[in-house]
């Protein structure tokens, strides 16, 4: 059964109720509608931004549903994407924010993973000026700041 | 010693919900945190609206970048934190949740966690036994959370146990309070693992207004602490809660030998000081620590505990026999299985004579042992313990096993008639204790009388009271149950309850599902619901639950479901629904795989926060 979802640039979108339903932001939407058929607005996700996250809803129709690790490990492993999810996430960096803003306001918690574990694996490895440059932000500390901040934490270096 | 940095002091605390101000309404998704109650991470920090926000907005969200540090190793935290300052405030308390004994080997490390220590408003410091062998194996690693608000709930934290027990990370947290100024830290809560609890007093703040020290297990003999040491190293504490087994005592009593008849502890007659407004607020909890009204002096500048506080509290006990070091601030004494004589709490009246609020309580872990309080509770204490702590306004006991008598709670209810919380569990509360209260404590708010032995004559009184006394906000009682079936109930005519702005309420009842929450509904105020009895299905919500549809202020709902019955998953969503404010779904009973179900239910509906219980057993 087909689900209408609006852009935020008014575009429409049909997709199966069980793509749809990926998004637990639209499955109770869905569920508080009840049976209708009107459009489900989505202001906050432009309709480039949505055709990607619709892309990988239909690829990824048929997954159990995750139920979140309970252990807190903080430190978890970035290193498992599947193949397919790598080559989904191969995108400008701009895409890729905008791709985990709306899995963040979809609430589709996989795709926030791996947008976020992609994140990662760009963060990984690289020096913080090195960080900078990819992420194109502007370094506001003084010199001399930065040289604190570095001296406080070289304990953590090594690790 | 590090100086700090100067930008960094200005971004402190005023933790507000800003940060969630930009981006997109979303629910938080922090991979880590989706089943505790309170957020356990040590974040939430403002993230000021910066450059960040236009390039690439993404960045100036705090959860998704909690999503993304999720996934980063330590080294990686370091260069995320040296990109900006904005990420820098995210990044840098990350670098210490999880912390190994063989960090403190490095002295740079120190520093920085001294600093980091340095400004939190409230620590919470759990060492835990292993309970489980940990997948990857690690050194002694302690987990903490260091946040930088004031503590709103009291919280067990969902921290993972690993490893031992090494002293050496206490003492580091030692070193590190006592080497400067926490000019921020107002609550501090610590538990051991078999120590000594004088352990922690050697973490000395003078900022401290909330302390709580619990211990498991205790070390060849058992341990004693000293009231005057506890204020020594604490001298601004409000509310302070022991629990474990120790014994709590004072200087003064073993130096001196008490007797009760004598009191020479007490203070002079002053010329009778009304022992302040009626609070008609809140009862005081035991577990929180309250927000201090008034704002204390900057504490002096040497780290070693005795500083001269200037407290706000205005009455100074004047006291005959031993001099006390100063008169101390602490309004609420919470005792949980600590081992205290009558004597030693009459005491420490010299030592407490602001005190407001007393709980002692035995409860049962299943590794401790259990204990009973040998107390006479002779009128002669009672009347002592009125003269001691004349300004006691809240007064629970509970002992599984050590009945108090009727005669006893009749003498203590006439001996304080400002009482606004009355609890005695366990006891015998019967028909003339509740009839004394409520000829003498026109003021009870909050009423405790579960697991009592009460008779038919007990229930039929406080069938009365409820039906008469619209002040109550708190009922605790387990253990009765009220007829809702029958019109007359243990002789009394059932007619509405008066107190209709009951905010807690824990009994059972006998009736149809639909009775019971119809009456239930006369509560709208109702946040905390236990119904004790009988077990619940549940399962036609129009004739049940829709009665409690204008309950929207429900936090806590517990009740007991029949065995092997499923809950529906339409229950579950009307409590979602209609009680926005639920945190807790405690189910006991039914089937046990349930939670699982019910958790992933209320995760569907984005209710992350809601905690679904079931009984352990």
């Amino acid at each position: 059964m087909p689900v209408i979802l609006v852009s935020s640039d008014s575009q429409e979108f049909k997709v199966d109720k069980e793509v749809a339903e990926r998004s637990i932001l639209i499955k109770n939407m869905l569920e508080d509608v009840g049976e209708s058929d009107s459009p489900i607005p989505l202001p906050n996700v432009t309709a480039t931004v949505l055709t990607k996250v619709i892309e990988y809803c239909e690829h990824h129709r048929n997954d159990p549903v995750q139920v979140p690790d309970e252990t807190d490990d903080p430190r978890k492993r970035s290193n498992d994407i599947e193949e397919w999810d790598m080559k989904f996430m191969q995108v400008d960096q701009e895409m890729l924010f905008e791709i985990i803003l709306a899995a963040n306001y979809l609430d589709i918690k996989p795709l926030l993973d791996v947008g976020c574990k992609t994140v990662a694996n760009i963060i990984k490895g690289k020096t913080p000026e090195e960080i900078r440059k990819a992420f194109n932000i502007v370094n506001d500390f003084t010199p001399e700041e930065e040289a604190q901040i570095k001296k406080e934490n070289e304990w953590a270096e090594d690790r | 010693m590090m100086q700090t940095l100067k930008w960094k002091r200005s971004n402190k605390p005023l933790l507000s919900s800003k940060d969630k101000a930009h981006g997109p309404p979303s629910p938080t998704l922090m991979p880590s945190n989706s089943s505790s109650s309170s957020s356990t991470s040590p974040l939430h920090q403002p993230v000021s609206l910066s450059t960040l926000s236009q390039t690439t907005p993404a960045l100036a969200i705090p959860e998704i970048m909690l999503a993304i540090a999720a996934f980063l190793n330590r080294q990686s935290l370091t260069h995320c934190a040296l990109v900006c300052k904005d990420w820098n405030a995210i990044f840098q308390p990350l670098l210490f949740r999880v912390i190994l004994a063989a960090d403190f080997d490095r002295p740079d490390f120190v520093h920085a966690f001294q600093n980091h220590t340095r400004f939190a408003t409230s620590i919470e410091w759990i060492q835990e036994s292993p309970t489980y062998p940990p997948p990857v194996p690690k050194k002694s690693a302690w987990h903490r959370f260091f946040r930088r608000r004031t503590l709103s709930s009291s919280s067990s934290s969902s921290l993972r146990p690993i490893a031992t027990m090494s002293r050496k990370p206490f003492e580091q947290l030692e070193h590190s309070l006592l080497a400067g100024q926490t000019p921020s830290l107002e609550t501090l809560s610590v538990r051991v693992q078999n120590q000594d609890p004088n352990l922690i007093l050697r973490l000395a703040a003078s900022t401290v207004t909330t302390l709580q020290i619990s211990t498991r297990g205790y070390p060849a003999r058992k341990p004693r602490l000293y009231m005057e040491d506890i204020l020594h190293s604490y001298p601004n504490l409000v509310h302070l809660t022991l629990e474990g087994l120790f014994t709590l005592g004072s200087h003064l009593l073993e130096e001196r030998g008490f007797d009760a008849a004598q009191h020479p502890y007490f203070p002079a007659p002053l010329p009778a000081p009304p022992p302040g407004p009626i609070l008609a607020t809140a009862a005081v909890t035991t577990t929180t620590g309250l927000t201090i009204s008034s704002p204390f002096p900057s504490p002096s500048p040497t780290p070693q505990a005795s500083s001269s506080s200037s407290t706000t509290h205005t009455s100074v006990v004047g006291v005959k026999g031993k001099a006390v070091d100063r008169p101390s601030s602490i309004e609420s004494l919470s005792l949980r299985l600590v081992d205290i004589s009558q004597d030693g709490l009459l005491a420490l009246s010299a030592l407490l004579p602001q005190l407001k609020s007393l709980l002692i309580e035995e409860f049962l872990v299943p590794d401790m042992m259990i204990k009973t309080y040998r107390w006479t509770w002779s009128p002669t204490f009672v009347r002592s313990l009125r003269t001691a702590f004349p300004h006691l306004q809240s007064l629970r006991f509970a002992f599984p096993f050590e009945n108090i008598k009727e005669d006893t709670i009749v003498e203590i209810l006439k001996s304080f008639p400002l009482l606004t919380t009355v609890g005695f569990r366990n006891a015998h509360f019967g028909e003339r204790a509740m009839e004394t209260l409520q000829e003498h404590c026109k003021f009870v708010e909050c009423l405790d009388v579960s697991f009592g032995y009460g008779d038919y004559r007990f229930k039929a009184a406080l069938l009365l009271f409820l039906q008469t006394w619209p002040r109550l906000r708190e009922l605790e009682a387990d253990g009765v149950i009220f007829h809702l079936d029958t019109p007359i109930d243990a002789g009394v005519m059932r007619t509405p309850w008066a107190c209709t702005k009951l905010e807690k309420l824990l009994c059972g009842f006998y009736g149809t599902e639909s009775m019971i929450f119809q009456h239930l509904s006369q509560f709208p105020m109702l946040s905390h619901l236990t119904i004790a009895h009988p077990s619940l299905t549940i399962s036609s919500i129009d004739t049940t639950l829709a009665w409690m549809a204008r309950s929207t202020k429900m936090e806590y709902f517990w009740f007991t479901q029949q065995r092997n019955q499923v809950l529906e998953r339409d229950t579950i969503q009307w409590f979602l629904k209609h009680w926005p404010n639920l945190k807790k779904l405690h189910v006991a009973g039914g089937v046990n795989e349930q939670k699982e179900v019910v958790r992933q239910w209320c995760r569907d509906a984005q209710r992350l926060s809601v905690v679904v219980e079931t009984d352990r057993y």
